[in-house]
């Protein structure tokens, strides 16, 4: 690794606090604007605040803190965070780190099941039709791709349970396992795969059409190479030509899509595991929002971001491994 | 332009370009005119329930079936499309002209101000587009113009990045030098010649945008926390459909899924066009 890469990463780690607190103090500040009063929200609605009276609400207020200015609050808040206290969800009946963490391995089952199966369905593809580039077969992926792109995932998703569970009945529509599950250890392994295709396909499908094509387009342009001219002068067969010279340079700058998706696939994990009722944090989301628990959704922007900065940190080392070419001059 | 160009002479555009160049606009538009005229082509109320109707497939009087309140699917259709897409053009517009605005002082101010935006951009970055919406939905009471604020805000990063490295290669060139040199004010300098040189950029990506807003009006309205429900927005029709889906009924949610795919389509068509006939000015300009 060139030593500028280390220094870049370097930067890049002393970055992640501050980029952090700047999200964390934006969220706070909007939060602070806001038109309804957290003291409602956390008394459990206008109707308790009403039997209690103005005295005991405030009473409550000052308690909570609430009413100091927002920076002050913020403040109190970060200082929390520090010491790892997330705050209490009301609408979990759970500290929200636990709430969180509890949910986190689900998640992170299907966002990794999902990023496997996106990247190796578009090498696959895209290598088949970069093998028959301008052939009917090439341009039908081609239409396919931007006609997927175009496609909500969960119109898909509904489209795999009209089909798996209401007409042949062979998948189930939610849950990560059944609420019977079956005994034995074989058995549970069954049950949990069946339960896992339908919400990784959703997740995976709108990686896919992005990273085919990508992969695409990197393909027929490597094949453009003057290396791919003398590969081919040195008499290698078109297979290894493809998948030794063209296919190993085309995947690079694949690495940086992979990482840029982070956001993507985090955001989407909210409407799949929605969807499928999959215990995860997107589905946490979705009852935060609707519950309006203002202390969960601090705490899953602080950590989805996190894993956000985490991963896209990590495809750039990963890609800076990869190609020792790589040096970062800019800083 | 400054040198006269204009993509109706590159020979590989002629005059009256293919009709498979307009085919998205076409569409669009046949698709709006359709939500216009919606109170002549169906005699149905989108929002009345009538509950001998519960459920009905596709037929002659209802071509698109009827619902689990006896609402007619093709009349809510029509009149979902108005509301769909005007919360996506609406938060496009929105988002491109704040991108647009910050890119632009960015790139002609530099500096500090560069450095400020900049910052803001690797925020907005590392927070994932869906769990700023919601975040931003719980904050205040829920109505069409908080879905196409919060979409707006969670897209302004894109646009502002493409404008503002734009407008610092504008800056540095002879034109705009002069211009300043001659003692014209920043105003005038950004909106006589910078602006009109970011146009095209503000145009493919406000197009672009106002697919994923359309995809995020229906995933929202699909979760439950989109337009207020009593409005018969697409994403609202397939969040019901959801659960119609399990009874076996597949009309509530097919339609509003065509109507998307269709829409989502032709706007991709229609901004990968214009970028086309952007390029043969950027080509030139880079000689």
């Amino acid at each position: 690794m060139d030593s500028s890469v280390k220094l870049y990463i370097k930067k890049r780690v002393i970055q992640i606090p501050f980029l952090l607190l700047g999200i964390t103090f934006l969220a706070f500040l909007l939060f602070s604007m806001s038109p309804t009063d957290p003291v409602v929200s956390y008394l459990g609605g206008p109707t308790v605040v009403q039997l209690m009276g103005p005295e005991k609400v405030e009473e409550v207020r000052q308690q909570l803190g609430l009413d100091q200015p927002f920076y002050i609050r913020y403040e109190i808040w970060l200082s929390h965070i520090i010491q790892g206290d997330f705050g209490y969800s009301r609408s979990q009946n759970l500290p929200v780190l636990d709430a969180i963490l509890q949910r986190l391995p689900a998640s992170l089952i299907l966002v990794f099941f999902a990023y496997t199966l996106a990247v190796s369905m578009s090498i696959v593809l895209a290598l088949s039709a970069a093998k028959r580039e301008g052939s009917f077969y090439d341009h039908a992926m081609g239409a396919g791709a931007y006609l997927l792109y175009s496609t909500p995932s969960f119109l898909i998703a509904l489209l795999m349970i009209y089909i798996f569970t209401v007409w042949l009945g062979v998948l189930p529509p939610a849950r990560m396992i059944s609420l019977n599950p079956p005994d034995g250890f074989l058995g549970q392994i069954k049950d949990f795969i069946v339960h896992l295709i339908m919400p990784v396909i959703t997740l995976a499908i709108a990686q896919f059409t992005v990273y085919y094509v990508y992969l695409r387009s990197a393909l027929s342009e490597a094949m453009q190479q003057m290396y791919i001219t003398l590969a081919r002068a040195k008499g290698l067969s078109e297979r290894s030509v493809l998948y030794r010279h063209a296919l190993r340079n085309s995947l690079l700058p694949l690495i940086t899509q992979i990482g840029l998706s982070m956001p993507a696939i985090i955001g989407g994990g909210v409407v799949v595991e929605t969807l499928f009722a999959w215990p995860g944090v997107g589905n946490l989301t979705t009852l935060a929002a609707a519950g309006g628990d203002h202390q969960l959704m601090m705490g899953i922007l602080l950590i989805s971001s996190f894993l956000v900065i985490i991963g896209n940190l990590g495809a750039d080392i990963l890609y800076a491994v990869a190609d020792p070419r790589v040096t970062y001059e800019e800083v | 332009m400054e040198s006269g160009y204009q993509w109706k002479d590159n020979p590989n555009y002629p005059v009256f370009p293919k009709i498979r160049e307009y085919s998205g606009a076409i569409i669009l538009i046949s698709l709006l005119l359709l939500s216009l005229m919606a109170p002549i082509l169906t005699p149905y109320n989108p929002v009345a329930a009538n509950m001998d109707e519960v459920y009905e497939s596709p037929s002659i009087t209802h071509p698109c079936g009827t619902d689990g309140l006896g609402r007619d699917v093709f009349s809510r259709l029509l009149y979902g499309t108005r509301i769909t897409i005007m919360v996506g053009v609406a938060a496009s517009l929105l988002a491109a002209t704040l991108g647009v605005v910050i890119g632009l002082l960015a790139g002609y101010y530099r500096g500090i101000w560069d450095n400020i935006l900049m910052r803001g951009v690797d925020m907005w970055y590392s927070v994932p587009e869906m769990m700023a919406i919601l975040f931003i939905l719980t904050l205040y009471p829920r109505s069409i113009l908080l879905i196409i604020l919060a979409i707006a805000i969670t897209h302004w990063a894109t646009p502002a990045r493409l404008v503002r490295s734009e407008a610092l290669s504008l800056r540095q060139r002879p034109f705009i030098e002069t211009s300043i040199g001659l003692g014209a004010g920043d105003l005038y300098v950004l909106l006589r010649h910078m602006f009109p040189n970011i146009l095209h950029i503000a145009i493919v990506s406000t197009t672009l945008m106002t697919s994923h807003a359309i995809m995020h009006e229906a995933a929202l309205g699909f979760l439950g926390l989109g337009v207020p429900v009593h409005e018969p927005s697409w994403g609202n029709m397939l969040s019901e459909a959801r659960n119609d889906i399990l009874l076996g009924v597949w009309w509530t949610s097919f339609f509003p899924g065509i109507f998307i795919v269709i829409t989502m389509l032709s706007v991709y068509h229609i901004g990968t066009t214009l970028s086309e006939r952007f390029v043969p000015q950027r080509e030139l300009r880079a000689e």
